[in-house]
């Protein structure tokens, strides 16, 4: 089970947040570029050994909606 | 068949209140005096869409949004929204006269300058036959950007479907709080100022710079504005090509908006500046929603794009990452130094200069990846087989631009060039190269 803490550091070590939350949203609260997204979203795939779907990236604005899409990403 | 209008007809709510256009929202309007400056979109819809129903959506549409209900007027020296005043969405229904008439009514829209005085800042024309219709929606710049129109349309499809639209947002305020209002601090006074002059310095240094590098190279045409006339080139990737490019752009950590800037600059320094290297300037877009100190609503229409003007040196032979990479380390520097506010705010002075001194093209290129995009309605009449939206452009603007979105896992890129800078097959030719450049970047 991917805990959503997990998904909180990996995001911190992308962006140099020491401690990002869950409901953190990446671009407003935590400042990230498109570019940084990329790079989350990556670092999470490789991670957690997912694939995560482009188009559900569209639903994507938190930590938590994060989290959510890889749990969902497992699932398929 | 058009319909009946009554521009008469009293508008729902007493006429008032004034909101001074600011910003990009102002350079806007600047630019549509020169050149009719709307977004154009089309939703290709396949089952039954009654016109009476999609009358109705519109007015229900209306009802719920302020800025649809506004016009502009002069306030002073300036110009103000003035909301709650204007007649209903026009609404033009005809028959669709072959596959590609849609493209046809997108070119006549781009030509056609919205009323601001009389509003309201949006028409509708419906092109239907036994089989479905497309739906051609013309907005001025001024009001909307990629991120708003996509609920927005949501929305609209929703309510032409029967269904109470999803979104939850308060948008009574709509339009009345300009982006200045809500910069972050470090973007305001002199924060503002300090950045502003900062990005000034820097562009001069760049101007220097494109000059020296550009000498012996090509210089693009500067015709009057009354002689270009946008055409469009929609192009499109199929499912599996659109999921090579997403996976590479995984692969390689380029943006995808990065990857079609590279490909389009790559294929217009091929096609029209024939030197081996040359300085290219690039205009790609960012939404200034989340950055601002209290978060915009994406369903809440607005102007709340800025851009990035970069300067890109493009090889004749060089690597197409290289390329992707230099886009993407340009654009990220200028996200971090703030420009996206600088930019937002001076631009109504840089739309008067580029007006005054008509000596120099904005760009090259412009692109503008919006992201995937959801436009189902689920077990409705009718079906969404696909979307397109081209922004118009005029004769001191880029050689070529384009607006691209992910729709059902295919990559809709709607290409948009003048006829005074290059005819069809020329255009053609480009298209195809960047089709070609970033199949062979991603196989």
């Amino acid at each position: 089970m991917i805990e959503i803490d997990d998904v909180c550091r990996a995001v911190g070590l992308v962006l140099g947040r020491r401690d990002p939350k869950a409901d953190d949203r990446l671009e407003a609260d935590l400042g990230a570029e498109s570019i940084d997204v990329l790079n989350i979203v990556v670092t999470l795939e490789q991670k957690y050994g997912v694939a995560i779907d482009e188009s559900a990236m569209a639903h994507v604005a938190t930590v938590r909606d994060l989290h959510t899409l890889v749990l969902n990403s497992q699932k398929r | 068949m058009a319909l009946p209008q009554d521009p008469h007809r009293p508008s729902p709510v007493p006429v008032g209140g004034l909101r001074k256009l600011v910003g990009l929202e102002e350079a806007m309007r600047i630019t549509d005096d020169a050149a009719p400056f709307s977004v154009v979109s089309v939703f290709r819809l396949a089952g039954s869409l009654p016109v009476p129903a999609l009358r109705a959506a519109l007015d229900e549409l209306q009802q719920r949004h302020p800025l649809l209900r506004a016009r502009i007027v002069p306030e002073g020296k300036a110009h103000a929204y003035l909301f709650d005043a204007a007649g209903p969405i026009p609404l033009e229904v005809a028959d669709r006269d072959g596959a590609d008439h849609w493209m046809r009514v997108v070119e006549e829209e781009l030509a056609h300058r919205i009323d601001f005085a009389t509003g309201p800042l949006i028409r509708c024309r419906y092109l239907v036959d036994g089989g479905g219709g497309d739906l051609v929606i013309a907005i001025p710049h001024n009001i909307v950007d990629a991120t708003s129109a996509a609920p927005l349309f949501r929305e609209l499809l929703a309510l032409c479907a029967g269904r109470a639209p999803a979104g939850t947002t308060d948008i009574t305020a709509e339009g009345r709080t300009p982006a200045p209002a809500l910069y972050p601090k470090g973007y305001t006074g002199a924060g503002l100022a300090l950045a502003a002059a900062a990005q000034m310095g820097r562009q001069m240094v760049d101007e220097m710079q494109f000059r020296w590098n550009s000498r012996g190279v090509r210089t693009a045409p500067i015709h009057p504005i009354a002689v270009g006339h946008c055409r469009v080139l929609p192009i499109k990737f199929s499912a599996p090509a659109s999921e090579a490019l997403v996976q590479a752009s995984r692969q390689h950590r380029i943006t995808l908006n990065s990857m079609l800037s590279a490909a389009m600059l790559s294929a217009v320094q091929r096609n029209l500046y024939p030197s081996p290297r040359v300085p290219l300037r690039h205009i790609i877009f960012s939404d200034l929603r989340s950055r601002l100190s209290r978060s915009v609503p994406d369903d809440m229409l607005g102007c709340f794009l800025t851009m990035f003007r970069l300067t890109v040196n493009v090889e004749r032979d060089g690597a197409f990452w290289d390329l992707a990479r230099q886009v993407q380390e340009k654009t990220v520097r200028a996200a971090r130094s703030g420009e996206r506010f600088v930019a937002y705010s001076m631009a109504p002075g840089m739309m008067k200069m580029i007006f005054g001194l008509k000596a120099f093209r904005m760009a090259a290129t412009a692109v503008s990846y919006a992201g995937a995009l959801d436009m189902s309605v689920s077990g409705g009449p009718f079906d969404v087989t696909g979307v397109h939206a081209f922004a118009a452009n005029m004769t001191l603007g880029p050689e070529l631009s384009g607006l691209a979105r992910l729709f059902r896992g295919e990559l809709y890129w709607d290409l948009l060039y003048l006829d005074s800078d290059m005819d069809a097959a020329g255009a053609q030719t480009i298209a195809g190269q960047i089709r070609t450049i970033l199949e062979s970047a991603t196989s």
